[in-house]
């Protein structure tokens, strides 16, 4: 039971919901940087919540599955093929021996998360599978997918669809999964090239100039090109500081908004450093960090200020 | 002497909590008292518990685990810090009373800047070595990549800015040193420390119990050993 690589495209890696609880360490959460997508893909193929599923970034994989197996892929980023023939992302689709998937260039969305059913068969390092080569941890010997690797299926029977839903008899647990798919296939960043993230003031907005917060705001940032699963750069203009205070380093995470010594704004993403000496102007509300990870290098983003009670009771 | 504490959010689910202090055995001997009092607490609605420098953050497994510790994490937060006692505390307290010596090759070709900073330091490689080594070092906390230890007090007359252009490919197991801090790249890393010795421990093996080999609080003491030395290390 198994699925080889062909082609992994751009730093396609395994990731499952991450590497919680090891930060004190240094080492990074980690994990699919778009969690809901990750989630839906894993309730469509009924495996757990959170096992590992392959995160590819736009379009350049090919696979061959070299048994018959379902699966399924979610997120956006691509235009996905079985055999060339086009495939419905979020649907559960059964692919025979010698089947070969192929993700091509879409306009919009970043990244797609492909899960089959029973799960890969990885070996978790510090409690999860999710790849981080700085340090080798998880997927295959640490490192992203390459040409020729093969990755192990679990066995078990093909087919149940929705296994996790049918498992419950929780009506509230089937209301959360329903809303998780509904918000993986409703991500705005699959269909459009301008989003709107809520943030909150970061501990050093007020170590910025007003011009700077209000640029911040106001303006329209673009994703940087150089933007990976660390951090995503933005362009736009240089927020100055109003004094040459520097900040102690301190925790970071998934989110925050630092602004680089040029006056450069960076957001931490997946693989975020757990500490940083950059000042934090603002940092994303959890709940857009699956739009953020749609969000392809040339997407504009708007912030719009959120008070931080609202965010904590939503 | 009481430190102004602030307390404020990261992200949904984490906390920083903040002592208005710079680098240094006080800060680090205040954010080591917060810890223990948090742990003593320990539920599983805490998922992590991260210290730094003069700050702690806390990382929660809920919104509802967060808004219902945060009183109690502001109350313990402030008593610590303007407690009478905490400026007498002796490093007992907070000392995770585990000392590691760790094996250094100050030799060429793995004291790789050593050669461009002799003339700044103005010292000679030995007493590089003598400063670096006689010394006892606290872990202020882990960072950067897994496994990497902030260390210090570096003796002052070995204080360096960082490099202005970080080395592309810092090796594994390179002991470096920056301003007052000095520290152990676990894998081959971008840096911008001055690396003045290699070391044969690995510091962070994921299969290894604890994984990462130094905590904060812990003290480390660097003794050199030769090239062969480390090149037959087991």
């Amino acid at each position: 039971m198994s699925l080889k690589i062909h082609k992994p495209g751009i730093q396609a890696s395994l990731q499952d919901a991450g590497r919680l609880g090891y930060q004190h360490w240094g080492v990074p959460i980690g994990g699919a940087m778009d969690i809901l997508s990750m989630q839906a893909a894993n309730l469509i193929c009924g495996n757990d919540l959170s096992a590992a599923v392959i995160e590819c970034t736009l379009h350049g994989t090919l696979l061959e599955f070299q048994e018959p197996h379902q699966f399924t892929v979610t997120g956006g980023g691509a235009i996905a093929t079985l055999n060339n023939r086009p495939i419905s992302f979020n649907e559960l689709i059964n692919a025979t021996k010698g089947d070969l998937f192929q993700l091509h260039p879409s306009p919009n969305g970043c990244r797609s998360y492909i899960a089959v059913c029973g799960g890969f068969a990885i070996e978790p390092d510090l409690n999860s599978c999710s790849t981080y080569p700085p340090a080798k941890l998880g997927g295959i010997n640490g490192d992203y997918l390459k040409a020729g690797d093969t990755l192990a299926i679990c066995t078990r029977k093909n087919g149940v669809r929705h296994q996790a839903l049918a498992d419950t008899n929780n009506s509230s647990d089937e209301e959360s999964i329903q809303s998780i798919l509904k918000k993986a296939k409703n991500n705005v960043a699959l269909t459009q090239k301008e989003v709107t993230l809520y943030i909150h003031r970061g501990p050093e907005w007020d170590w910025f100039d007003l011009l700077a917060k209000e640029n911040l705001l106001k303006k329209q940032w673009v994703v940087g090109n150089s933007s990976t699963r660390m951090a995503y750069l933005l362009n736009g203009p240089a927020l100055q500081k109003i004094d040459t205070q520097e900040l102690i380093s301190t925790p970071v995470t998934r989110g925050i908004i630092q602004v680089t010594t040029s006056g450069q704004p960076i957001i931490l993403m997946a693989d975020a450093q757990t500490i940083g000496g950059y000042p934090r102007i603002a940092w994303v509300g959890s709940n857009d960090l699956p739009i953020l990870a749609q969000c392809r290098p040339g997407v504009q983003l708007n912030f719009q200020l959120q008070e931080l009670v609202d965010a904590i009771d939503n | 002497m009481a430190a102004g504490v602030s307390i404020y959010s990261i992200h949904n689910l984490a906390l920083t909590i903040s002592f208005d202090l710079g680098i240094g055995e006080e800060a680090h001997r205040i954010v080591m008292l917060l810890k223990k009092e948090l742990e003593k607490g320990v539920t599983k609605e805490i998922v992590d518990i991260v210290p730094a420098y003069n700050s702690l953050s806390v990382y929660f497994s809920s919104k509802t685990a967060l808004m219902l510790a945060m009183a109690g994490i502001k109350k313990s937060a402030t008593e610590i810090a303007t407690s009478p006692t905490t400026s007498t505390a002796t490093s007992v307290e907070t000392k995770t009373n585990t000392l590691v010596e760790i094996p250094v090759c100050y030799e060429l070709p793995f004291a790789i800047d050593t050669p461009a900073i002799l003339d700044r330091l103005g010292m000679s490689q030995e007493e590089i070595i003598q400063r670096h080594s006689q010394k006892k070092y606290t872990v202020y906390m882990n960072g950067f990549i897994p496994g990497f230890s902030y260390m210090g007090t570096l003796d002052s007359r070995l204080e360096l800015p960082r490099k202005k252009v970080p080395t592309g490919s810092v090796p594994a197991g390179s002991v470096a040193i920056a301003a007052q801090q000095t520290g152990i790249y676990p894998f081959e890393s971008p840096g911008g420390w001055h690396i003045i010795g290699r070391t044969p421990i690995k510091m962070f093996e994921k299969n290894r119990s604890p994984a990462c080999l130094l905590q904060p609080g812990d003290t480390v003491l660097f003794y050199p050993i030769t090239v062969s030395e480390l090149e037959n290390w087991l």
